[in-house]
């Protein structure tokens, strides 16, 4: 599903060159649960965000579902982004204007998904995650992993292909963080592939692979269980 | 997803009530006052466009250049003269003025100012519609007049008045043939009553239309269709040299106005009333365009301040998978949201105040949403100015990387110099109108107050009728109102102060050969022997006349030349090349007849100072005094003595009652009708001035929302420098001094573009205020838009430097 290969990725500030992401190299395979692993700053979210199309890379390649992504426009990428991969923060960000109804459905407006289907689908992905009964109040309303479980519905609700999730226990305590893990344990046995950033290793366990980074390299990849058996998704 | 938008839109709005206040008031302001020029500007261009062929009608115009007079009107042959020798004109009608007659029915009588005498196919010429008689026919017998609505109303109550008969002066009695709709107020002309212009040989002698000297008769003439005026003026001089000699072009020059466009652009001496001016249509879409501009630069200035706020949302909407531009369009569509409730606001405000404008602007606007096209420029206006106030900050948001704004290091600091420019902007606009505004007022108070060589105080001057022997009604009149305690002198003149004066004639220097080049013109006025005295003018030589010098011989075939006397104002010397004691005992021959073969000798007795004589807007004239001459104008002033008038005024009244009974009494004071010579302008100050109020309002709005946001934004900054020991002085000074900064940059850019457009204006003047008057007028606007920032400024910085600290520090 992603192919990186000497993918590098370097921040120019005025005098200062940081380099966030040093020649990675890695292999993604469909149906993979991944944890991402190392100190701040090592460059965990950098590698999120180019996997997720919102960053360029400076130089190297990402191949994802076979399609070479540098060099294509932003809106290409949007196109790419928004029927293929959803995202998970660790800060929820919700539309705080929003209901959580309608910050679920957001990304389906933006596929044009026809309306009686749209709803549909919000509905079930909200009983999905237990949360349908506060659907028409705002992200204040809800507690941390209450609104976590709406991003996670967000996230879904589009049936990606990747889920990418930055640190989404971090704001949460340990009952809420577990729930939300185990929601995208199950996503995972569903055939979603995921790819998580944590910090917290008991989180790690959940995924089938580990990766550990340090300094804007990948140090060493623990496979903790193999990949469950999946049928191949394509670009819808 | 329209839906969403929208509803987006609405939550930003309710959930940012100052900020959407802000805006949506300012906007509506804005919009008003566009609203309500665009309504005025409308009306000032659709003068005299609902003729029938208006744009093939022309009025004939008369230049003279001696002594530079330009005149509406023409003298009555050359109308039909040039019908006659230019097959092309199709038509030909003339109109005249016959202001100030006296109307009587029955018991009432009117002293009509509504009147004119017309040729007989004018109701053909200019299509008003009949309600009784036939357009054709109703002027055919001298002695018929037709009546608009409004007259019948004033004449002749519910009663019919076809058949029924009006006296004029007590000397004929003219048959009411016709009655037409009132003419509409949008047309340069004006008249309620029209007779017949073929009652003027009759009572005035048979030469009354042939006199190429009373140039008092409007005159139109109609083209074909797609025919160039151009080709018909172009001729115009031999039409001159044919009718009147090989010489006249040197003297005077006939053109064409086209008819719609005379309302705004023309401004001759002798129009039919104060016409519009294209400038002041002009002057006001600016201010009210800048208002508009100056609100949409509120929403930009607040809403891409805002927009860390909003910085959030556009990343996870692009995450999820906006595209940039469906960002831009929703917060295009929030700003027209936005416009559209301005807009709605601003229909109210312009329902509530149109009339009052109309009623100040004296002009009936009418603003009505059942329009359809009125409701399609509103929607056309919601969308232009939605789209030009939301282009910035849509682009400005629409911008943001999603990674950086989830990270939340976005920042609007790119937009702060924008930001500053823009109230820059602001604030040099509102100056600038300041300024205006000042200077505008300061040169109306010059003008007024100004001492214009003369005494004008206390004097109240009356009209005396033409259709009477003169001096067998002046004599009396004026024995017995200085027989009064209370009256101290009465003067004749022809005209009084104020009044425009058209009257001029020709002069040369006694030992000059006589041709039309040696010719001077000079302006004519005709006193008595104690005008000098009773307005206490003051001679630079010379002396006043002497009563002796107010009876002069006419000019005859066997006494081609008689002895006369004058004084001179100085610029009238200056014409000559003569200094004040150089002019007195020199003598001016004046020639009485076009064939200037008799002459008047006039030795000159005395020179006065250039007197104000109508108003600051005309230049000096030179100017020639002779004795009274009742055909130049019968006016009386009347000098009342200090204190009460009121015993003096009701003596005026009887003793006018008992002299002269056919006519109504009609006395004005003359420092009044001065101020009335002033009276557009004052309008147009008292506009000004309220423009620039809004200007300033809104712009003072803009800063309140601002310094709000950055008062909010540094809660924090505050709370620290406090902690560290900061007075609420400090804070506050902190907070003020940058934006002073910008109001003082404001006013180095507001100055030079304010005395560039002052100068414009005051060139309009003849006598203008000096810079001593107004110079204040730059400071104090400066002064006036510090203080309008800094106490909205402080305001906010006050609120947030005197919170306890604690409470800054927890808001992270």
């Amino acid at each position: 599903m992603i192919q990186l290969h000497d993918l590098t990725k370097v921040y120019r500030a005025a005098e200062l060159e940081t380099t966030a992401l040093n020649k990675v190299n890695l292999e993604i395979s469909a149906g993979e649960f991944i944890a991402v692993m190392g100190p701040s700053g090592c460059g965990k979210s950098t590698l999120l965000n180019v996997l997720g199309m919102l960053d360029s890379p400076t130089s190297g390649s990402y191949r994802f579902l076979d399609q070479d992504v540098a060099g294509r426009s932003e809106r290409e990428l949007a196109g790419i982004r928004k029927s293929n991969i959803g995202f998970i923060f660790q800060s929820f960000n919700l539309i705080d204007e929003l209901s959580v109804r309608e910050n679920v459905q957001l990304p389906l407006l933006y596929q044009k998904v026809p309306t009686a289907e749209r709803e549909a689908r919000v509905q079930a992905v909200l009983e999905q995650v237990n949360i349908a009964h506060r659907a028409d109040h705002r992200p204040q309303q809800l507690s941390g992993g209450q609104q976590q479980r709406v991003a996670v519905a967000r996230a879904v609700v589009t049936n990606p292909a990747l889920i990418l999730a930055d640190e989404p226990t971090g704001n949460l305590d340990s009952t809420n963080g577990e729930e939300v893990l185990s929601l995208l344990n199950t996503l995972n046995e569903n055939g979603t592939t995921i790819i998580m950033v944590t910090h917290d290793t008991t989180h790690a366990d959940h995924a089938s692979r580990i990766v550990n980074m340090l300094d804007g390299r990948i140090l060493s990849e623990n496979v903790i269980s193999m990949p469950p058996v999946s049928e191949a998704r394509h670009v819808s | 997803m329209f839906r969403n938008y929208v509803k987006i839109a609405i939550r930003n709005i309710a959930g940012n009530p100052l900020f959407s206040l802000i805006n949506i008031v300012g906007l509506a302001i804005g919009l008003a006052c566009c609203i309500i020029i665009t309504v005025f500007v409308n009306y000032e261009l659709s003068y005299d466009k609902h003729w029938k062929d208006a744009d093939r009608i022309y009025r004939v115009t008369r230049d003279f250049f001696g002594n530079d007079l330009r005149l509406a009107r023409v003298a009555p042959p050359i109308g039909p003269l040039l019908a006659a020798d230019f097959p092309e004109i199709e038509d030909m009608t003339r109109i005249l003025q016959a202001a100030g007659l006296s109307l009587s029915r029955e018991d009432s009588m009117i002293r009509e100012d509504n009147m004119v005498l017309a040729d007989g196919n004018v109701f053909q010429f200019f299509d008003l519609e009949f309600t009784s008689g036939d357009p054709a026919t109703a002027l055919a017998a001298p002695s018929n007049i037709v009546l608009s609505e409004r007259a019948v109303d004033r004449y002749f109550g519910s009663e019919d008045p076809m058949g029924k008969s009006i006296n004029v002066m007590g000397q004929a009695d003219l048959t009411v043939t016709g009655v037409f709709r009132d003419l509409p107020d949008n047309t340069h002309m004006a008249f309620e009553l029209v007779g017949s212009i073929q009652i003027l040989p009759i009572m005035m002698g048979p030469d009354e239309l042939e006199n190429w000297g009373s140039n008092n008769y409007f005159t139109y003439l109609r083209l074909p269709a797609g025919y160039d005026a151009e080709r018909l003026s172009s001729r115009f001089d031999d039409f001159l040299i044919k009718h009147r000699g090989e010489e006249a072009p040197s003297g005077t020059a006939l053109g064409l106005q086209k008819l719609p466009d005379i309302h705004l652009t023309s401004n001759r001496d002798s129009e039919w009333r104060s016409n519009g001016s294209i400038a002041v249509v002009y002057t006001f879409s600016a201010v009210a365009l800048v208002v508009l501009l100056i609100a949409c630069v509120n929403f930009m200035n607040l809403t891409t301040a805002r927009s860390t706020q909003r910085a959030k949302e556009v990343g996870i909407r692009k995450v999820v998978g906006a595209m940039r531009s469906q960002v831009t369009a929703q917060f295009l569509g929030e700003s027209v949201l936005l416009t559209a409730f301005a807009m709605l606001l601003a229909v109210a405000i312009v329902e509530l105040t149109l009339p009052a404008f109309g009623a100040f602007l004296e002009r009936p606007l009418v603003f009505s949403l059942a329009d359809p096209l009125t409701l399609s420029a509103l929607l056309a206006g919601v969308i232009i100015v939605g789209l030009l106030a939301g282009s910035y900050p849509a682009l400005y948001l629409s911008r943001f990387h999603p990674v950086d704004v989830l990270k939340g290091s976005a920042s609007g600091s790119g937009s702060g110099t924008l930001r500053r420019a823009l109230v820059v902007f602001q604030f040099a606009t509102s100056i600038t109108l300041l300024i205006a505004t000042g200077v505008v007022m300061a040169q109306m108070h010059y003008a007024r107050t100004m001492d214009p060589g003369f005494d004008r105080e206390r004097n109240i001057v009356h009209g005396l009728p033409f259709f009477s022997d003169f001096w067998e009604l002046y004599e009396p009149l004026r024995a017995e109102l200085e027989a009064h305690p209370d009256i101290e002198s009465v003067v004749y003149s022809s005209r009084v102060p104020s009044m425009q004066n058209l009257d001029g004639s020709g002069y040369v220097p006694e030992g000059v050969q006589i041709t039309n080049d040696t010719v001077q013109g000079l302006s004519d006025i005709k006193v008595d022997a104690h005008w000098f005295e009773h307005y206490g003018v003051e001679f630079l030589a010379g002396r006043p006349f002497r009563p002796n010098e107010m009876h002069i011989e006419v000019p005859t075939e066997e006494n081609p030349v008689t002895k006369g006397w004058a004084i001179l104002n100085e610029s009238a010397a200056r014409r000559f090349g003569w200094t004040p004691d150089e002019a007195v005992g020199k003598v001016l021959r004046q020639p009485t007849r076009r064939e200037m073969d008799r002459f008047i000798d006039r030795e000159i007795v005395g020179v006065i100072p250039d007197i104000h004589f109508s108003s600051l807007h005309d230049e000096r004239k030179a100017t020639i005094y002779a004795e009274p001459n009742p055909n130049y104008g019968r006016n009386v002033s009347i000098k009342v003595a200090p204190g009460d008038p009121s015993a003096a005024i009701r003596h005026i009244e009887a003793t006018w009652q008992k002299l002269v009974p056919n006519e109504p009494v009609d006395w004005q004071f003359l420092d009044d009708s001065f101020d009335g010579r002033y009276r557009a302008e004052q309008k147009q100050a008292q506009m000004f001035a309220l423009f620039s109020a809004f200007a300033i309002f809104v712009a003072t709005l803009g800063l309140f929302g601002l310094a709000s946001f950055t008062t909010e934004r540094r809660t924090k900054e505050i709370g620290i420098r406090k902690v560290m020991g900061a007075s609420v002085a400090d804070i506050v000074l902190l907070l003020t001094s940058d934006f002073t900064k910008l109001v003082l940059l404001a006013n180095l850019i507001a100055w030079p573009v304010a005395w560039y457009f002052m100068n414009q204006w005051l060139m309009r003047f003849a006598y203008k205020a000096p810079l001593g008057e107004w110079a204040w007028v730059f400071v104090a606007s400066a002064i006036a838009a510090l203080a309008a920032a800094w106490v909205t400024i402080a305001l906010q910085a006050g609120r947030a430097a005197t919170s306890r600290p604690v409470l800054a520090l927890r808001y992270e």
